[in-house]
């Protein structure tokens, strides 16, 4: 490189350091221009292009995809430059950063690759894919997410709450390269969750179990749920009759009927002349109630069933649990009717571990 | 024969009414009213200074009762062609009363009102009024489709065509049958009053055997 070139990359490299005209640059135009450094063998000046590109905030910063290039460079750069430890945390990050991708083996040789392969291998780490927001039925659809390994091991995968504590266990097991898992809206009881914040959270973890690093995807959950019909009150006591004949009644009866019939007998003679023929009828109408006072003794005596009493109580009963069905029906259909909303953010690493 | 339909044209008539009037009562919120046609096996002893006359024969009756709240009023009509089987005299008995009162319990009730009897014998015809004050209570047997019932009541004052009111009393026992799945209830029971005339020194009583079927219009 002559002395020319260099002083007009130094020239151009500070002047994209300067404030001014670094808010004038551009995430993805820095890539580029550290590619093409890259491609001169100017490393130094690539190295920190590429930092650059990759220091960019979410807004006007790189796409997965950039980003996962640029560190592919960087990487490159490392092993050309002979650090292959600094080379593997930089792969390691891009592993995090995308663990399908792989670098181009036209562009990149083989040492650059193999190492590369060598640092997806051997960390453990899950991205999650899940719509930015999914409308679904509870009980005909469901959430649909994937999860992407770097490599084979084991995660688990469980929905908490916003205070990290579990709702629903999703999966747990081993993974290879990707995974498809789905949630209904339900917790582990089975009941519909609330309305509120969730986190997805997926955890790789080694082979004795512990928890390697952890991905968070926030979940903003809407349930819409028309209101349901209260369960109907309770029957109350005073509703129902008495099933067994009461003693109180029957000498109700008792009583109702001598009168009556004593009446029926004797006032006759009370009330008319001394010259006067009572009519035999009046022994009739006592005959009458005599009759109806024993069958009303007999059949509401202490204790004995009452039939027409039983069956009409048994009709109410009958009649509340129709009532109380057809709430339960009329609710059950509400519940199927729930429509679950789910809009997602960005998705979180935490509890980072080297490997 | 002509006088009986004519009689039941009257009947059936006057329960249209009765059913028409009950029908709104029963809509209100205690409302309760009853109305039933029948027939009486009826016997009325006229006695006198010259002795005693017996006419029996079948009358027919009606009954009616509207109850609002603790009111009730009942009104009761009666007329038959009683005959004399010794002399075969022929006499139209006819009664009606409208008693109005109060319930101070469910099972007891406690009316007063008018009583008008007429003994008509062809053109001729003798009438009295009575002010009565009555007492009636019943009591269930087989609840709640079986009742009876027992009724007493006084004569306090009243006139006649021949001759002053002394004094008179009645009583009347009977069940009351009530459907629970039609609104119908039925009513059998044996009556019995006396009334007495100073003047002409007359007893009359009358007994009654009578079977009614009616319409029980409540809520």
């Amino acid at each position: 490189m002559t002395l020319t070139r260099r002083l007009l990359l130094t020239l151009f490299v500070v002047l994209l350091v300067t404030p001014t005209a670094a808010s004038g640059q551009s995430a993805t135009y820095l890539l580029e221009q550290g590619i093409r450094a890259y491609s001169e063998l100017e490393f130094s000046a690539a190295t920190s292009l590429l930092e650059r590109s990759l220091g960019f905030d979410q807004d006007g910063g790189l796409t997965r995809t950039d980003r996962a290039r640029a560190l592919t460079y960087l990487g490159a750069i490392q092993v050309f430059r002979g650090n292959p430890d600094s080379a593997a945390v930089v792969f390691r990050r891009l592993v995090s950063v995308d663990p399908r991708y792989t670098p181009d083996e036209l562009i990149f040789p083989p040492e650059v690759t193999t190492l590369y392969e060598s640092a997806r291998r051997n960390t453990k780490v899950v991205t999650i894919e899940a719509p930015s927001e999914f409308h679904f039925r509870l009980g005909q659809s469901t959430l649909t997410v994937w999860l992407f390994a770097s490599s084979f091991h084991l995660v688990s995968a469980e929905i908490k709450r916003g205070d990290d504590s579990p709702m629903a266990l999703l999966y747990s097991g081993p993974i290879n390269e990707s995974l498809q898992m789905t949630w209904d809206g339900r917790d582990q009881q089975g009941d519909v969750v609330p309305s509120g914040l969730y986190f997805l959270t997926v955890a790789s973890r080694d082979t004795l179990g512990r928890t390697l690093r952890t991905v968070q995807l926030p979940m903003e959950v809407e349930v819409q749920q028309a209101d349901s019909l209260p369960a109907p009150a309770p029957l109350a006591d005073s509703l129902f009759l008495p099933e067994r004949g009461e003693s109180r009644r029957g000498i109700e009866a008792l009583a109702g009927g001598l009168v009556a019939g004593t009446a029926a007998v004797l006032a006759p003679s009370l009330v008319s002349g001394e010259g006067v023929e009572l009519s035999g009828s009046r022994f009739v109408v006592a005959g009458a109630i005599s009759v109806a006072t024993l069958t009303g003794l007999l059949t509401r005596r202490p204790g004995r069933l009452i039939r027409a009493n039983v069956e009409y109580n048994e009709a109410l009963r009958r009649q509340a649990r129709e009532e109380q069905e057809a709430v339960d029906r009329h609710n059950a259909q509400l519940l199927s009717d729930v429509t679950i909303i789910v809009r997602t953010r960005e998705s979180i690493k935490l509890d980072r571990r080297d490997d | 024969m002509k006088s009986l339909f004519r009689h039941c044209a009257c009947f059936a008539a006057a329960l249209t009414v009765l059913l028409a009037s009950s029908n709104a009562i029963a809509q209100m919120p205690m409302g309760s009213s009853l109305a039933a046609l029948g027939l009486a096996r009826s016997t009325l002893d006229i006695e006198t200074l010259t002795g005693t006359q017996r006419l029996t024969g079948t009358s027919l009756t009606g009954d009616g009762r509207l109850s609002l709240w603790k009111l009730v009023l009942d009104v009761r009509y009666l007329e038959g062609e009683l005959s004399d089987d010794a002399s075969d005299i022929t006499r139209r008995l006819i009664e009606a009363e409208a008693l109005i009162g109060v319930r101070p319990i469910p099972w007891v009730a406690l009316m007063f009102g008018p009583r008008v009897r007429k003994i008509a014998t062809g053109p001729d015809s003798e009438s009295s009024v009575f002010w009565t004050v009555r007492a009636q209570a019943e009591a269930a047997l087989l609840e709640p489709f079986l009742f009876s019932y027992v009724g007493i009541w006084q004569m306090l004052f009243g006139n006649a065509d021949n001759g002053s009111f002394e004094n008179g009393q009645g009583a009347e026992a009977g069940l009351v049958l009530k459907m629970e799945s039609v609104p119908i209830w039925a009513r059998f029971g044996y009556r019995i009053d006396r009334a007495t005339f100073q003047n002409i020194a007359r007893d009359e009583t009358a007994q009654h055997l009578v079977v009614v079927v009616g319409l029980d219009v409540s809520p």
